[in-house]
């Protein structure tokens, strides 16, 4: 019995010396002056948005700007990290004061509970320098859930093709001017990306063109390829994606073409980064993928021997429009910086030429571009204005998830074409369009 | 003798003491979750848009075997689990007996050979991706610009079955060290006097090894087939990192789609189901694992 009480005890002292040890010394009234003027703000994104997108130098600078606000990064590991977010404001709290997130079609979920704020009603956001006409269009549209702007765009990105320029040099497809021919139709880019084809051996050694397929982004390739087509991805309902139609049967038609005469690479199936990878390496002549992977493959080909074109259809139809931008959480305490963040710096000349020079992200705002070295970046943002983003829809995952097998199947020769139509258009038909 | 119960109720009051922060713990983290699943998996939940669960009976559990994605993807993970399951456990004996036969520098081999295990398996599979790579690959580059044999390079991933295959070797490769020190302490348990008598009687190596080791295992066959099966049903990291269930779903394992239900699609309650069938055949295989490998009168 001594024994016990002397644990108990022994227990008691060190719990108390715990809680000791924990509490809060009591600031004196200078230290609460400072703390209480001092403003902190938090900010965090995925860890290649936080490279990419000058998260930490614009915090250096905006702290320089400001001495009285600390800014404070941290990053997350994958996008369900944020949508855990949502238990915290739904009880009026708040670990971040500004979240990077996809899009509209990611920030979606928080609006229904009213977690996040419009930009628009709320925050009147669109002021001055900062007015909706001084945005890139695709980008705002990446931002908006049912017509109101929850997102603001940071930094965008448009489909097209990426062109290796010595392989096109090598066989004999340019033009006049020396520049890289583009083709207008996809029976044209199959025969393109056949005599850019070379093999040894019985096996490819240069692939003539490299598709975005991975089961991650094969819903951009789709829905790029076609807005391109039909300048729309919805049908007469205007709600609806169309894939039961003439102009998508050809693209698929033609892709399978390509795969069965090894010219299409299949190597997106299972790398959503082979393409690029296989770019850089100087094994690809073509990547249909995200634009700004040019400024990747000059890295290692040298930006002189690479440049971008649009895929047949985008220069007209336009493509898919994508990107990264900030929401604000309504639980946080300091809206009012928040905004004076992403203003002064995020869409500042710094993160929004750097952005696009060092990484290929295109800046959200279009007086950015003058920034812009290369003349790629033009063609780009020509083809980003006619550019739609994702539909917002609250089932869209499920097309992001189900739609790639189905295509992988078809290119593969496990199901013939209409099978394939059906089961996409079935499954576009099935989505919950709610929210759009 | 009330002196010995008295004592005897203190000290069982003071071992309840020292396990109660693990028993609040498992309370918690574990018990708890368990049972709100199993009540998720009777309702109709999605969490991002609903305001409250509603149950809905076993429509959860019906709708799963309808479901042809799922039903896929059991048979992709029975496939990837039996596969693992036969190469580790065959590999990992096999190489344990080897270090038990030929001592001298074991240790370093030991070491070796256990290594893989300390990489985590979704950075093994990252480094696996960069081997089995198509275009710009270590593995086509050996074989085609090394040996020169361009014939025999291939889309190891882009394949239906060499994609499970790439998988099933990562995971090997990364299982076969804590199996193999597994059976060799198994190896090391088996008393010297049986193998001694066995050699006295004029046994062979071979003899020795089928008719003496192997069935003296049959508690560490219990052990190591239980974590086998549990590493083969609850793969996860290398499908997710090398092929994101691709090419064409052939391989997305169950895991994938528990996680995409739960956290892409925010369907808890359906998820939930998903993963009280993914349990019932893990626990369904271990019992027969462990059935076969219960000696006779234990």
């Amino acid at each position: 019995m001594k024994k016990f009480f002397a644990l108990m005890l022994v227990v008691l002292i060190l719990s108390t010396s715990v809680f000791a040890a924990g509490a809060q010394e009591t600031p004196s009234a200078d230290q609460k002056t400072s703390a209480e003027t001092k403003q902190t703000l938090r900010i965090t994104g995925l860890s290649w948005q936080v490279q990419k997108i000058f998260i930490q130098q614009a915090a250096e600078a905006f702290m320089k700007d400001h001495p009285d606000v600390t800014v404070e990064i941290s990053t997350y590991a994958e996008p369900s990290v944020v949508a855990n977010y949502a238990i915290d404001w739904s009880r009026g709290k708040t670990p971040v004061d500004i979240a990077i997130v996809s899009g509209a079609q990611f920030a979606a979920q928080f609006v229904p509970k009213g977690l996040i704020y419009d930009f628009d009603k709320d925050l009147n956001f669109f002021t001055g320098d900062f007015s909706k006409d001084a945005f890139v269009n695709a980008g705002l549209e990446n931002g908006q859930v049912a017509g109101q702007q929850y997102v603001i765009p940071l930094i965008i990105e448009t489909y097209a093709v990426v062109v290796n320029k010595q392989m096109f040099k090598e066989a004999g497809l340019l033009d006049r001017n020396g520049d890289p021919l583009t083709p207008k139709t996809w029976e044209e880019f199959y025969q393109f990306a056949k005599k850019l084809t070379k093999t040894s051996g019985g096996q490819v050694v240069q692939q003539g063109a490299s598709i975005q397929w991975s089961s991650v982004n094969m819903y951009a390739a789709l829905l790029a390829v076609l807005r391109g087509a039909r300048g729309d991805i919805y049908g007469p309902d205007g709600l609806t994606l169309a894939f039961d139609n003439p102009e998508f049967r050809e693209i698929l038609r033609v892709w399978k073409k390509g795969v069965d005469e090894g010219v299409f690479s299949k190597e997106m199936y299972v790398d959503n980064m082979a393409g690029r990878n296989s770019l850089m390496a100087g094994k690809v002549a073509m990547l249909l993928d995200s634009g700004g992977r040019f400024i990747e493959g000059g890295q290692t080909l040298g930006i002189e021997n690479v440049t971008v074109m649009p895929f047949p259809g985008a220069d007209t139809g336009g493509s898919f429009g994508f990107g990264a931008g900030v929401i604000i959480p309504k639980s946080t305490e300091v809206p009012e910086l928040a905004m004076q963040f992403i203003k002064e710096q995020l869409l500042g000349e710094m993160v929004q030429t750097n952005t696009v020079n060092q990484y290929g992200k295109m800046p959200s705002m279009l007086r950015h571009y003058d920034g812009a070295d290369a003349p790629e970046w033009q063609v780009l943002k020509q083809i980003a204005d006619k550019s739609g983003a994702i539909p917002t829809y609250k089932d869209f995952a499920k097309f992001q998830k189900e739609a790639p097998p189905l295509v992988q199947n078809y290119l593969d020769g496990r199901i013939d074409l209409e099978t394939t139509i059906t089961r996409l258009q079935n499954l576009a038909i099935s989505l919950d369009k709610s929210l759009i | 003798m009330t002196k010995l119960r008295s004592k005897a109720r203190v000290k069982a009051r003071m071992g309840m003491f020292f396990t109660l922060p693990g028993l609040i713990f498992v309370i918690a983290f574990m018990i708890y979750p368990l049972f709100t699943s199993l009540y998720y998996s009777f309702t109709n939940y999605n969490y991002v848009y609903d305001v409250k669960p509603i149950f809905n009976g076993f429509q959860n559990y019906i709708a799963a075997f309808q479901d042809e994605t799922f039903v896929l993807t059991i048979k992709n993970t029975l496939v990837f689990a039996s596969t693992f399951f036969v190469s580790v456990m065959i590999l990992g004996l096999v190489t344990a007996l080897l270090l038990f036969y030929f001592k001298g520098k074991d240790n370093l081999y030991k070491t070796l050979i256990f290594m893989p295990i300390v990489v985590p398996l979704s950075l093994a599979a990252i480094l696996f991706n960069w081997i089995f790579a198509e275009n710009f690959g270590l593995l086509n580059f050996i074989i085609g610009d090394v040996f020169k044999l361009t014939q025999f390079t291939y889309g190891w991933l882009t394949n239906r079955v060499t994609a499970m295959g790439a998988i099933v070797s990562v995971t090997t490769w990364s299982s076969l060290g804590f199996i193999t020190i597994l059976f060799l302490a198994g190896l090391q348990g088996i008393s010297g006097d049986i193998l001694e008598a066995a050699k006295i009687d004029g046994a062979g190596t071979i003899g020795t090894i089928f008719k003496i080791i192997l069935p003296n295992l049959r508690e560490t066959y219990v052990i190591t087939g239980i974590w086998a099966i549990l590493r083969g049903l609850k793969i996860y990291a290398p499908p997710v990192v090398m092929t994101g269930g691709a090419p064409g779903n052939a391989t997305r394992v169950m895991y994938m789609h528990i996680y995409d239900n739960a956290f892409e699609f925010f369907e808890m309650g359906y998820a939930s189901a998903l993963g009280f069938i993914l349990s019932v055949i893990v626990l369904s295989i271990s019992f027969v694992n462990l059935k076969i490998n219960s000696s006779k009168g234990d």
